[in-house]
């Protein structure tokens, strides 16, 4: 315990590594409110459409009903059937756009968001009852899988009565999922239409945990924390033999040094993603941790008991967990993942001396593992991507449902161990010659 | 060039960066090996995509010949008509797919897509290409066969000039550059950390020197670097890939539009990639005098490298901003009006950084 704590004091006391802890929290503070400046810039604009709406509507109303009157005075009675259409669609998007306008200056979310559910919920049951997907965007039509969830995730939205993730699209928010065959420009629409941005804290970090913010953090970790042996054993810097004249044995100082090492890791990525709670406080509040997020259940059971391997978008279940239990799975699985990368990381330093070559060597196989080798259960590489495995986006689309978050903890854990013991092996006889 | 010649020593004794230039030509290699074996994918592709979009035809006309027994009208008629030569055209697409003629090939998906464009006019008809995209791939058809080159798939082709393309989409990146710095950097990093940066202050050298020449050390390295990426992709290209006909004149979009040929485009990579290379190396250089720690520098180098990604992924691709052109690919295609313009940013960003590391340095003492 004593050695522990002494190289826990010894950690702290390097400037470079408060140096960089600052750094840390400032960079992802800094993204944070970034972040929401883009989501607030978004809301600002939907803001300013839904009040100059409410002054250039009217204006454009007055003159449709002249130009009414006109076509009905000439007995031009296409004209007055094309008046009459465009004077409808007018006044019912004023009417949305005042309810809108209303609500959200009330701060009354919920309606907003049955409102929207309304619209999504319009779009399943035409599309169901004609067995014809009845949106399109630019030509290409929505996947019905999306209408669907997107419609089921807007219905418990409005019972949460939340502020919902800003959208670029406020009238039909769909939410995107891995259904989506969008191409081309069409692409590029739909991803712009459907990207979200958290303001709030849990939000936020709900928004950023896709995008492999959880791998990078740890490495950056791994980088500042994971070199309490190499930085020890340099030519330069013989620290390593003094211990092998001290009355000390080699297992107290390996797991005194790992140890230390991985806990400061595991403070560090748990301190960078307090920072955007903290920093939520000043802003938006951190959100409802009942948050639905959407999980992949795919295809259903064959009523004649046959497996089967096709996607079916109008079939594949899915179902909604709150954020809350999204971030506990999330969290186990970082630290099982922190161990993983913390204990590579480990083992790369006791053969090479250089902290960003090990992160280098630790980045190149980590970006190896999950592009090349293929996405099994038994590949340690597939759970780098948390995201996808806690909402089973990889055991739905490659159909094997063996790629779950408890055979992740199993073979992130297991390598982990057989790393930690590898290093252990290695150490027994580190002599720095 | 005495002294930049011992920097290399220095590099060279590391024994990391020659085994960077080595995991970087496996990759290229790799990455080609990969593309070769794969060209039949290409077809499978091509075929499964077709093939959907003729299932999706075949079941709208199923539906109208369904409301013509109900009742006739115009529209269900034209529908039916464009419908079902749509399905012709799609199946003869098919077949030219399978026979191997681009040429054919070509000219019969300019005629899916025309036929398909006017079978979308009629309510209720639905095709999986949008409108915008089907004119887009005619008038890319339409270059391709004026220019005399078959069309090529952008992720597995090993024709010369898009092998080398897809080589800078994926090493021309915020990853590859880090990759390249963590390597050379340790030059700089590690006299500071083994404090062996004392016994060079000792010299009769000045400072601002001693930076230039490691300055011009690592640049040099990176220039390495590009030319084995470049040099490599483009000879398996040449003699293993495909390059018969004009292959650097194939015609790419550009967010605008607009065509820009793959050898222009090629040109631009080289210089976007060496002037962001050597900015990147500036910005190592203030960051490393400055913290004069590895840990700090690097950590600091990673932040600054993925705000600067954030920056352009969240839509902020402002000319001024160094940041923008870290993704070379992108920076050409989506942004093709900030050539040469963004050069002359990049150099003038890095003429900034090193005046700043000049001012870091010159203080005596550590």
């Amino acid at each position: 315990m004593k050695y522990f704590l002494f190289e826990c004091k010894k950690m702290l006391k390097k400037k470079s590594i408060w140096i960089a802890m600052i750094l840390s929290v400032v960079a992802i503070a800094g993204f944070y409110f970034f972040n929401y400046s883009v989501a607030d810039r978004v809301h600002q604009t939907r803001m300013l459409d839904l009040e100059n709406s409410q002054i250039d509507i009217p204006e454009k109303l007055a003159q449709d009903r002249i130009d009414l009157e006109e076509a009905k005075k000439a007995g031009d009675s296409a004209k007055v059937l094309d008046i009459e259409r465009g004077i409808a669609i007018y006044e019912k998007m004023l009417e949305d756009k005042t309810f809108q306008w209303d609500n959200i200056i009330s701060g009354n979310w919920a309606a907003i968001s049955e409102w929207q559910f309304e619209q999504l919920n319009n779009l399943v049951q035409i599309s169901i009852s004609q067995n014809y997907i009845a949106h399109s965007i630019m030509d290409q039509q929505v996947s019905m899988f999306t209408m669907r969830a997107s419609a089921e995730e807007r219905k418990l939205v409005a019972e949460l009565g939340v502020e919902p993730f800003v959208q670029w699209d406020y009238y039909i928010p769909y939410h995107p999922t891995m259904y989506d065959k969008h191409d081309g420009k069409v692409l590029e629409m739909w991803e712009r239409s459907t990207k979200r941005y958290g303001k709030q804290g849990f939000y936020f970090l709900y928004q950023v945990i896709p995008a492999f913010i959880i791998p990078f953090i740890i490495l950056i970790g791994c980088f500042v924390f994971g070199n309490n042996v190499s930085s020890e054993a340099t030519k330069k810097k013989r620290g390593m033999n003094l211990y092998a004249v001290l009355p000390l044995k080699r297992r107290q100082l390996f797991f005194a040094k790992y140890l230390s090492g991985l806990l400061f890791t595991l403070s560090f990525v748990l301190i960078i993603f307090c920072v955007p709670l903290i920093a939520s406080l000043f802003t938006s509040g951190v959100g409802s941790l009942q948050y639905p997020v959407l999980i992949y259940d795919g295809p259903v059971e064959s009523p004649f008991g046959f497996e089967t391997i096709i996607l079916n978008e109008w079939t594949d279940a899915f179902q909604f967990i709150t954020i809350g239990q999204y971030f506990s799975t999330v969290l186990l699985m970082t630290a099982v993942l922190i161990v993983f990368m913390f204990s590579i990381y480990y083992l790369l330093s006791l053969f090479i001396k250089n902290p960003t070559v090990n992160a280098a060597i630790l980045l190149i196989g980590t970006f190896f593992g999950m592009t090349v080798l293929p996405k099994t259960a038994y590949n340690p590489f597939t759970y780098v991507d948390i995201h996808r495995v806690v909402n089973r986006e990889f055991a739905v689309a490659g159909f094997n449902e063996a790629i779950t978050v408890g055979n992740g903890l199993m073979v992130l854990g297991a390598i982990g161990v057989i790393a930690i013991v590898l290093c252990y092996l290695r150490f027994r006889r580190y002599v720095v010659e | 060039m005495k002294k930049i010649l011992f920097e290399w020593k220095k590099i060279t004794r590391l024994k990391v960066f020659p085994v960077f230039l080595q995991l970087t030509f496996v990759f290229v290699f790799g990455l080609f090996f990969y593309n070769h074996m794969s060209q039949d994918q290409i077809k499978v592709k091509k075929n499964e995509h077709f093939t959907e979009l003729r299932k999706d035809v075949s079941q709208q006309l199923l539906r109208v010949e369904e409301e013509l027994k109900k009742g006739s009208s115009m529209g269900l008629r034209g529908q039916q008509h464009f419908g079902t030569e749509l399905s012709a055209r799609l199946q003869e697409l098919i077949g030219t797919i399978q026979s191997g003629d681009w040429q054919v090939e070509l000219q019969t998906e300019i005629e899916v897509y025309e036929t398909a464009i006017q079978y979308i006019r009629y309510d209720g008809a639905y095709f999986g290409v949008s409108k915008i995209d089907m004119e887009r791939i005619i008038k890319l058809n339409e270059e391709l066969l004026k220019r005399n080159l078959p069309k090529e798939d952008f992720d597995l082709s090993t024709q010369t000039s898009i092998f080398m393309k897809k080589v800078v989409s994926l090493v021309m990146n915020p990853v590859g550059f880090v990759m390249l710095l963590f390597v050379l950097g340790l030059i700089v990093t590690k006299e500071f950390d083994d404090n062996t940066i004392r016994q060079v202050l000792t010299l009769p050298m000045a400072r601002v020197e001693y930076m230039f020449i490691k300055f011009v050390a690592i640049v040099s390295g990176g220039v390495l670097w590009l030319a084995l990426i470049f040099g490599s992709s483009y000879l398996l290209g040449e003699l293993l890939g495909r390059a018969k006909g004009n292959v650097f004149q194939y015609p790419i979009y550009t967010s605008q539009d607009t065509f820009i040929s793959s050898g222009k485009y090629l040109i631009e990579a080289i210089l976007y990639s060496f002037s962001f290379m050597t900015f990147a190396v500036g910005l190592l250089l203030l960051l490393a005098y400055a913290f004069r720690n590895t840990i700090v520098t690097f950590s600091a180098l990673l932040f600054i490298m993925a705000g600067g990604w954030l920056l352009t992924s969240y839509g902020f691709q402002n000319m001024f901003n160094p940041f923008t052109y870290q993704m070379v690919d992108q920076s050409i295609l989506q942004t093709p009006q900030f050539f040469p313009t963004g050069l002359a940013v990049l150099f003038v960003a890095l003429f900034a950084l090193l005046g700043a590391t000049m001012m870091v340095n010159r203080k005596r003492g550590m």
